[in-house]
């Protein structure tokens, strides 16, 4: 009894003191490139296919940290990453503006798409329009769920809102203050209309009663940029790779894995640096 | 008259504001039953706490055979080293009861192979071979006293202090303990014994202090004090 | 109901299979969570003792502060030291926002009040009888130390394994610190939260499962220390 307990002490020992000295060394190894990234960009899956080439490529290990648009922003202004690609065009200029990021660079675009229940309450079902439907919902106070987080997709929701001169409010409009995910599964649980990226809804789609009611408005086009952070603001980023991961994912390999990119037999994202039709 | 092997010599200690022990002189005689006597709170464990060294916070000075037994680390340990104590409510270490009673021998850098012959030993002297494997939580409150008696008599010391051993013994094991007792005091063992057992004064004591509210109130050979 | 059912079923086959990305968040959970609990331990539990046996003014100020920390939210303590290692924080060029290291820092921080506050009642749970054995048993102060320690061992252990169980199942620090990236700083818990986030219920639901399998081999052991301790 004594000596398995000792055996068992010694053991958990053992499994620390390797542990720390494997983590000491293991980290830092290889240079290293943080892309700040939007979540619904890494929950499609697109990044597992279009980094690994240019990581074998260029010998560098890029490490995706995916937030709402707007916190990757901001990790990017306090210089904590060195590259970004996100999907808001006015957040994008603003930050490039400031002086902290340069040589923003057009990647790709999906597109939003709105959901609601069977049901349609509203009535806009089959309207390409996306701020004429949203009038609507407001109109005949149809449940209506925003993310409220400051993420691309909010910023996207509120700028509809903003065309058609409403300032939503009331019962009727929720707010989750979470991710994609958390807000359909709300919106399902509530049966009410929401803005979507395609991409998660894809995912989703087996799980929730929700459906397309409203697509193909231009306004409703998702339009991704790249953009390295400044080196003359933050002089410790790793400029150099930032400019090879803007030149690999805008370029001919680049465009064209993205174009064939497909998620649930569908195609998610859509090359904008370079014409579909001149990619061969 | 035996020979002086502990002398206290103005004593003062408090806890907090409250003075427990004002004494002037107290005496141990060697190779003798000390008794030390007195009612609940008159400062008896106080006492030996000073005299054993295990206190060393107080007021005043104790002689060793006429060597004052100074408060520095290394002056404390040589002279505790030459004690025991036996407590009340004895405290053992978790582990097994052999671990227990070689303990000290442990402290003093014995080897393990002495250990193990002393312990073996002492246990057999005391009835107690069969406790030598179990746990300390095994055993019940008897047993536990009379392993910490073996605990105190394994380094073989010079005094042993005694603090009401008789409280959680039967008659029986009492009895016997008192009989081990006289016969270490026949080897020169000093013993400092606080009791409030009337059998174990009238038949052990051969120097009986008394003490009151702190103070001595008599002191001297058995046949002197009136107890 | 489904999920569950589904979630276990995907738990069983991912460990079966020994699936390269589970394999890899669980390694590193395990190796994140065992060095914070070490250097918390290192820290800790001579801090604990420490605290327990030294008097000082405004000591239950000490105590109260420590306290409250027990319950400190992960998320705080996340924004706390994001705010100090990000690049525009006080050590931003140490480059540790989104390293291992960012994550230990945060989870040692995490339980470091933790293990203080558990090694000071094992101490604190201490007959003060044992004290007065020792000395008059002879003991040095190395020996009554190393006394003290086996003595409170069970207790001291117990702490640790306390503190494990916070930061392998925490997500708030893992998440801010390190951002959970992929095949490095990602954890059991933020692939949890991310899994969930994506609409993959089930992988998330296993990986759970991974979770909840851990934490019972180390109650497992908790249980397997305490038997000894009332002996």
């Amino acid at each position: 009894m004594k000596n398995r307990r000792i055996l068992v002490t010694g053991l958990l020992m053992l499994v620390m003191l390797v542990s720390f000295v494997f983590v000491g060394s293991a980290a830092n190894a290889q240079e290293r490139l943080i892309l700040a990234t939007t979540t619904s960009t890494e929950n499609s899956g697109l990044l597992d296919v279009l980094l690994p080439p240019f990581e074998e490529t260029f010998g560098v290990r890029v490490d995706v940290v995916s937030v709402g648009t707007g916190k990757a922003i901001s990790i990017a202004e306090n210089g904590d990453a060195d590259v970004i690609l996100v999907h808001a065009r006015a957040a994008e200029d603003a930050f490039v503006e400031a002086g902290y990021g340069v040589n923003r660079r057009d990647v790709m675009y999906n597109d939003f798409i709105i959901l609601g229940p069977a049901s349609d309450p509203a009535g806009i079902k089959g309207m390409t329009d996306a701020g004429k439907a949203l009038h609507k919902i407001a109109e005949s106070k149809s449940p209506f769920v925003s993310r409220g987080d400051d993420s691309g997709t909010n910023k996207k929701e509120l700028s509809i809102w903003a065309s058609v001169g409403i300032e939503p409010s009331g019962r009727w409009y929720i707010e989750t203050g979470q991710g994609m995910g958390a807000s359909l599964n709300v919106a399902n649980e509530k049966q009410a209309y929401i803005l979507a990226d395609r991409g998660t809804y894809l995912a989703y789609s087996g799980d929730i009663d929700l459906g397309i009611v409203v697509e193909g408005d231009p306004e409703l086009f998702n339009p991704y940029g790249i953009i390295p952070v400044n080196p003359a603001v933050h002089n410790h980023v790793n400029y150099q790779m930032a400019m090879a991961l803007v030149g690999y994912i805008t370029s001919q390999q680049g465009q064209k894995i993205i174009s064939e990119y497909t998620a649930y037999g569908k195609v998610l994202f859509h090359p904008s640096a370079i014409k579909p039709e001149d990619l061969k | 008259m035996k020979n002086v092997i502990l002398e206290a010599r103005k004593i003062k200690k408090s806890f907090d504001q409250d003075q427990v022990l004002n004494l002037d002189i107290v005496k141990v005689y060697e190779a003798a039953f000390n008794f030390l006597l007195g009612p609940n709170g008159s400062g008896k464990t106080t006492l030996l706490n000073i005299l054993s060294m295990v206190d060393t916070d107080y007021q005043g000075e104790v002689f060793y055979r006429g060597q004052l037994m100074g408060k520095q680390e290394g002056e404390i340990l040589e002279f505790r080293r030459r004690f025991s104590v036996i407590w009340q409510n004895p405290y053992l270490f978790k582990g097994t009861v052999k671990a227990n009673i070689g303990l000290p021998l442990k402290f003093r850098k014995s080897s393990p192979d002495i250990i193990e012959e002393k312990v073996k030993k002492m246990a057999d002297k005391l009835d107690i071979s069969h406790l030598l494997a179990k746990r300390s939580g095994e055993l019940s409150g008897g047993e536990r006293q009379k392993v910490s008696i073996a605990r105190a008599l394994i380094t073989e010391p010079e005094v042993l202090f005694i603090d009401e051993p008789n409280t959680s013994l039967d008659y029986e094991s009492s009895r016997y303990f008192n009989g081990l007792f006289s016969e270490l005091v026949a080897d020169g063992v000093t013993v400092l014994l606080i009791t409030h057992d009337l059998y174990q004064i009238q038949n052990l004591a051969d120097y009986i202090t008394v003490l009151n509210d702190g103070k001595v109130v008599n002191q001297g050979t058995s046949e002197q004090v009136d107890f | 109901m489904e999920y569950i059912i589904s979630g276990l079923q995907s738990a069983l086959m991912l460990i079966i299979n020994l699936d390269p990305e589970v394999t890899k968040v669980v390694t590193t959970s395990l190796k994140l969570s065992l060095t914070s609990t070490l250097l918390a331990a290192l820290f800790g539990t001579p801090l604990g003792i420490l605290f327990s046996k030294i008097d000082f003014k405004g000591k239950f100020v000490f105590n109260t502060v420590l306290n409250t920390l027990l319950s400190l939210p992960t998320v705080v303590l996340g924004l706390f030291v994001y705010s100090i290692i990000s690049r525009r924080g006080l050590l931003g060029e140490w480059g540790l926002l989104f390293t291992m290291k960012g994550i230990i820092i945060g989870q040692v921080l995490l339980i470091l009040p933790i293990v203080m506050a558990l090694v000071r009642n094992a101490i604190h749970d201490i007959d003060e009888k044992m004290y007065k054995t020792a000395i008059s048993m002879g003991a040095t102060g190395t020996q009554q130390f190393r006394l003290l320690l086996s003595e409170a061992r069970y207790g001291i252990i117990g702490a640790l394994i306390t503190g494990f169980g916070r930061v392998i199942g925490e997500v708030g620090i893992s998440m801010m610190l390190g951002g959970n990236i992929k095949g490095y700083t990602r954890t059991i818990t933020t692939a949890i939260a991310m899994e969930t986030n994506k609409g993959r219920f089930s992988f998330g639901l296993a990986l759970g499962i991974i979770l909840l399998f851990i934490a019972f081999l180390i109650n497992f052991i908790i249980y397997f220390y305490q038997i000894g301790e009332s002996r």
